[in-house]
């Protein structure tokens, strides 16, 4: 059996995964349901001045403040440039314990996927894609990648701001 | 782990603190049969529970301790080591408890040396000569088989212990004897161990175990008002697990965020139906929060009867008498906060009795008491509480800290001399500093204060020390009453609102360009001048990076109609200048994102009454993050900088400027002024011929005084103070002008009597007046060129060796002072200093490898560099170079210091110490 079998093999045991599908500059990403609270649209937001650019501000969300993220940023290493006609979304991610906000462009469906779409990500991706993707999902019409979030929300480097 | 087993462990662990309080009380003052009584039912307590629940071990310690203990109430003397055996037992099962409640089981050991020691104890004949007048010895007849029966196998079952107890309740209850018992009460009422917060945890006692026998005897013995004052509350209270009510002051915090944001809406609208319903709300909203914060709050003396062990325990170890003295301990203050205090006080009362107070011997020889006193005391003042403790021992040594703050390089000789003792004192709570010259078993390891000082601004409180000399130390520490709710200034700066907590703001202050309250910029960083004293002062939008209309004022604005919050934090006043003030709100603090509690410019965020979240500001962070990007930059210079700034910066220096007799503008070196003062004209008096003054208790000479003419008298004169030796000598001026940092570039050709020469400041001749009569004694001459001195001075500029001569002369040393290496190559032979003290700037890199020549050479002096502002790079460079310290010109507190090491005979290098 081949390397690439067998890791087929492993994650077919997965089996079924619930994803929600979210865009980001054209791209197409996949965010595991399990960990997203909900989906809301950012109105008034407080920048944190001086904090790290992955940051983009805070949220009253329904009486409780929300840490937002620029996804973008955290994947891309640069900010992400918004069309400035509609207020921006942002998905509500749970982790340990506390809740943040991802911004992202647009927001689609939930797709049911199996392991078998699925291949890891591909060698020559940027160093933070690599670092916080499970692995690709091949659909019908595009690719999607799924994000490790715990590796996202762990990682991310704010310290150094 | 069960329920039952989870209450004993809580329960246990209250009861067991009760004793260790009681049992320091009962050793002091063994008549008190109430205390006793108190101590006996607590531990008899303990082993039933734990023989009904199984635990062997436990009960098998408490069944031995509570022999000890009914021992003493059968009329044996209270000996001190008895006591400390069953302290000592206590802390045994308190480690046992602290296994039980971590997993649930008791851990595997044997108590038999416990147990050995108590039962001699038990057995001891009661007829040995007591320590203390012994109770009445009614009772010491009649209980003496018993304690022979107690003293069984290991093994007792519940029920045995149940019937020997009986017994002994039996033989005791109320009954002929009684009066004996009663009789001391009226003499010694015990202090009431806070019966309010004791009452809740006996309430379970005596349901659970139902042991009407303990009561039996108890109640009799117990002062009437303190038994009825237990029974009535304890039915009325009921035992309530913390989390929940941290959940229901999470949710009454929710409760006003949204009444604020309704009232909010309705101020906007004018709805009167909405109104009256509204204030109704707003009323209920504020009641439920009082309420609820209610139940939150604990008497302090909880936290407190812990410390009359530690001290106990202290005064053993240390072989002191403390007192400890406890007054407040009723106060009520918000349970968190109690927490988040416990461990700060332990540590002041811990330094207290290692520190503060002196030994018996020496306080006698001071004149005072023999045994030490520490008093806790705490107060709810104007919506804060205090906690104060103080001691009456030896204070803390104002001029030991300054020399250290020196050595360490937190302050400068020039900012030194400007403050005030109080801000002096708070440098003993920075990080590492300890006065303390011994690290011992309890404190100074240089942990202590600035734990305290963290700790207690982490919940938004302040400390502050008062110190007098000889006298005692007191640690005053301010809290908020409850960490929840806060009161908040809400300001604008660069278009975005923020808080600053109320807790910290002094003033809200507005600046004028010529007003009297204005904004200078002094070294390219802004200062206020208010009330004629000197305030740094940081702009929000600077620190934040915030862009904004107008210019900011580190580039050299001066921006007039400011607006300035004076926040008063840690002895520090400082200003933070905001565009706009816009209100006062009461906020609910929220904690700030983890991915943000790194930043400490913010304290946390609250969302505001219109529904808007905005960041709290916590202004000693906002302070702290301009004085870090200070030694960031230095820290980052490179070598080339390095040298550019030996060579450039060589004779730059802060000069005071003023007016003295005639328009011309003088100047002295700020490092040679002590302070500056003002005295009213009035308070000036002349003493044949000589203008003096009272300064700091003493006559203070004022020279170049000129009597005011009759009227206005109230007017005030400035007066420059210069310490000399062990004096002051003032200089009356007619203005003082300014401080300004300039590079010197004296020339000496202009010298008259009176100043060493002159210099252009501004476009403007400034004389530079010649201070070392002011700092010398006069009538001291230079050695004669082959004789041996202590100091060489190896200094090319005349301004500075005209300054260092008399200062080095001042303290006593043979001196040499020298312009050139090349002169001092030939006189170091001649004339063996013990020490050279020389200008590190020389031509190219001659500088240092004199220095290294020197080192290499092995029997030459140690070599002190001077250098007009020693970065962290130029002292290692120094080091490697072989220099014995690397001091700063106008350093003069250092290089003294530095000098003083080497002629003292001190040997080890100083290095970091100046700056």
């Amino acid at each position: 059996m081949s390397a690439e079998q067998r890791m087929r093999r492993d994650m077919s045991i997965v089996d079924e995964i619930q994803l929600v599908s979210v865009r980001i500059e054209g791209q197409l990403i996949g965010l595991p349901i399990t960990s997203v609270r909900d989906v809301f649209s950012i109105t008034a937001m407080t920048p944190v001045p001086k904090a790290d650019r992955a940051v983009a501000g805070l949220v009253n969300l329904r009486g409780h403040i929300v840490t937002i993220l620029d996804l973008g940023y955290l994947l891309n290493s640069r900010r992400t440039e918004r069309q400035s006609e509609q207020e921006p979304m942002a998905v509500g991610v749970e982790w340990l314990g506390e809740v943040f906000g991802l911004v992202v462009d647009e927001i689609g469906d939930v797709l049911s996927l199996s392991g078998d779409s699925s291949e890891p990500m591909p060698a020559n991706m940027g160093t933070n894609w690599a670092r916080f993707t499970r692995r690709v999902h091949k659909l019908e019409r595009e690719l999607m990648i799924e994000i490790d979030l715990h590796a996202l929300l762990e990682t991310m480097s704010l310290q150094a701001a | 782990m069960d329920d039952l087993l989870k209450d004993f462990v809580v329960e246990t662990s209250e009861h067991l603190d009760i004793v260790d309080a009681e049992l320091v009380r009962f050793e002091r003052d063994p008549n008190n049969s109430a205390t006793l009584a108190l101590i006996f039912r607590l531990v008899h307590t303990i082993k039933g529970t734990c023989g009904f629940l199984g635990l062997p071990r436990l009960e098998h310690l408490a069944h031995a301790g509570e022999d000890v203990i009914s021992g003493f109430r059968d009329g044996k003397p209270v000996t001190a080591p008895a006591v400390t055996m069953i302290l000592k037992t206590i802390d045994r099962i308190k480690g046992i408890i602290a296994e039980l409640e971590r997993s649930g089981s008791e851990p595997e050991g044997d108590d038999e040396d416990l147990v050995h020691a108590l039962r001699a104890l038990a057995n001891e004949p009661a007829g040995a000569p007591a320590l203390v007048a012994a109770p009445p010895p009614a009772s010491t007849i009649e209980s003496k088989g018993n304690l022979s029966f107690q003293v069984l196998e290991r093994s007792l079952r519940e029920d045995e212990v149940t019937l020997d107890e009986l017994e002994r309740a039996f033989r005791d209850a109320p009954g002929p004897e009684m009066p004996p018992f009663v009789e001391p009460a009226p003499v010694a009422p015990p202090p009431p161990p806070a019966p309010v917060a004791e009452a809740p945890k006996e309430a379970p006692r005596k349901e659970k175990k139902a042991a009407p026998k303990v009561e039996a005897k108890a109640e009799p013995e117990a002062p009437e008002a303190q038994a009825s004052n237990e029974n009535s509350v304890s039915k009325q209270s009921v035992r309530v697990a913390v989390g929940t009510l941290d959940r229901l002051m999470t949710m009454v915090s929710e409760l006003v965020l949204t009444r604020n944001q309704l009232l909010e809406i309705a101020r906007q609208r004018d709805d009167a139906d909405f109104k009256s319903p509204l204030q109704r709300l707003s009323h209920i909203t504020a009641e439920l929060q009082d309420g609820v914060m209610q139940t939150r709050m604990q008497p302090i003396g909880s936290a407190w009867t812990k410390l009359s062990r530690v001290v106990r325990d202290l005064s053993e170890e240390l072989g002191k008498k403390i007192e400890l003295i406890q007054s407040g301990a009723e106060t009520e203050i918000d349970r968190q906060l109690l927490e988040m205090i416990k461990d700060p006080l332990l540590h002041m009362v811990r330094n207290a009795a290692d520190h503060g107070l002196e030994m018996p011997d020496e306080r006698v020889a001071a004149g005072k008491p023999a045994h030490g006193t520490i008093h806790l005391r705490a107060a709810q003042e104007s919506g804060y509480i205090i906690v104060e403790v103080s001691d009456d021992g030896r204070g803390i040594d104002v001029e030991r800290v300054k020399a250290k703050a020196l050595r360490n390089g937190l302050s400068t000789e020039a900012d030194i001399a400007r403050m005030s003792d109080e801000q002096i004192l708070r440098f003993v709570m920075e990080p590492g500093f300890s006065t303390a010259a011994a690290v011992t078993n309890i404190s100074g390891r240089g942990v202590g204060l600035d734990v305290v000082r963290s700790h207690v601004e982490q919940v938004g409180g302040i400390v502050d020390l008062r110190s007098r000399a000889g006298r005692g130390l007191n640690v005053t520490i301010k809290l908020p009453l409850t960490l929840a709710i806060a009161s908040a200034l809400i300001v604008e700066a660069a278009g975005q609102r923020f808080a600053i907590p109320q807790i910290s703001v002094a003033e809200l202050v507005r600046t004028q360009e010529s007003g009297e309250v204005r904004i200078e910029t002094l070294n390219g960083q802004a200062t206020l001048r208010l009330r004629q004293r000197l305030l740094p002062v940081v702009d929000v939008a600077d620190v934040l990076n915030l862009p904004r209309q107008g210019g900011s004022l580190a580039t050299g604005d001066k921006a007039d109609d400011r607006l300035v919050v004076v926040c008063h934090v840690g002895g520090h006043r400082f200003g933070i200048i905001v565009d706009s003030i816009l209100h006062t709100e009461e906020i609910v603090v929220k904690p700030i994102s983890s991915k943000l509690r790194h930043m400490s410019v913010y304290s946390g965020a609250t969302i505001l009454g219109d529904g808007s979240v905005i960041l709290i500001l916590e202004p000693a962070g906002v302070a702290r993050s301009v004085m870090e990007n200070g030694t960031r930059e230095t820290a980052a210079q490179s070598e080339a900088e390095l040298a550019a700034e030996l060579m450039s910066s060589a004779e730059r220096s802060l000069l005071l400027l003023f007016r003295a007799g005639g328009a011309n503008l003088k100047a002295i070196p700020l490092a040679f002024i002590g302070r500056l003062e003002e005295f009213e004209h009035a308070k000036i008096e002349d003493t044949g011929g000589r203008a003096v003054v009272q300064y700091q208790g003493r006559l203070m000479p004022i020279l170049g005084y000129q009597p005011q003419a009759g009227f206005d008298l109230e007017a005030r004169q400035p007066v420059l103070v210069f310490h000399q030796q062990d004096r002051e000598i003032g200089m009356a001026v007619d203005e003082i002008v300014d401080v300004v940092e300039v590079s010197i570039q004296i020339d000496t050709s202009h010298a008259t009597p009176g100043t060493v020469g002159a210099t252009i400041i501004d476009g403007k001749a400034v004389e530079i007046v010649d201070v070392s009569d002011l700092v010398a004694p006069e009538g001291q001459e230079k050695p004669a060129s082959d004789e041996q001195v202590d100091v060489m001075v190896i200094e090319s500029s005349e301004f500075f060796r005209a300054l260092f001569a008399p200062l080095l002369q001042n303290a006593g040393y043979r001196i040499a002072v020298l312009p050139s290496l090349q002169a001092a190559r030939v006189a170091i032979a001649r004339q063996k200093p013990s020490v050279i003290v020389m200008d590190l700037d020389q031509p190219g890199d001659e500088g240092f490898s004199f220095v290294r020549e020197l080192a290499e050479d092995g029997t030459s002096p140690p070599v002190i560099g001077l250098v007009s502002r020693a970065g962290p790079r130029l002292i290692e460079k120094g080091k490697v170079a072989g220099l014995y310290d690397l001091v700063g010109k106008f350093d003069r507190q250092g290089l003294m210091s530095s000098v003083g090491d080497v002629l003292g005979g001190y040997s080890t290098t100083q290095w970091g110490a100046a700056a």
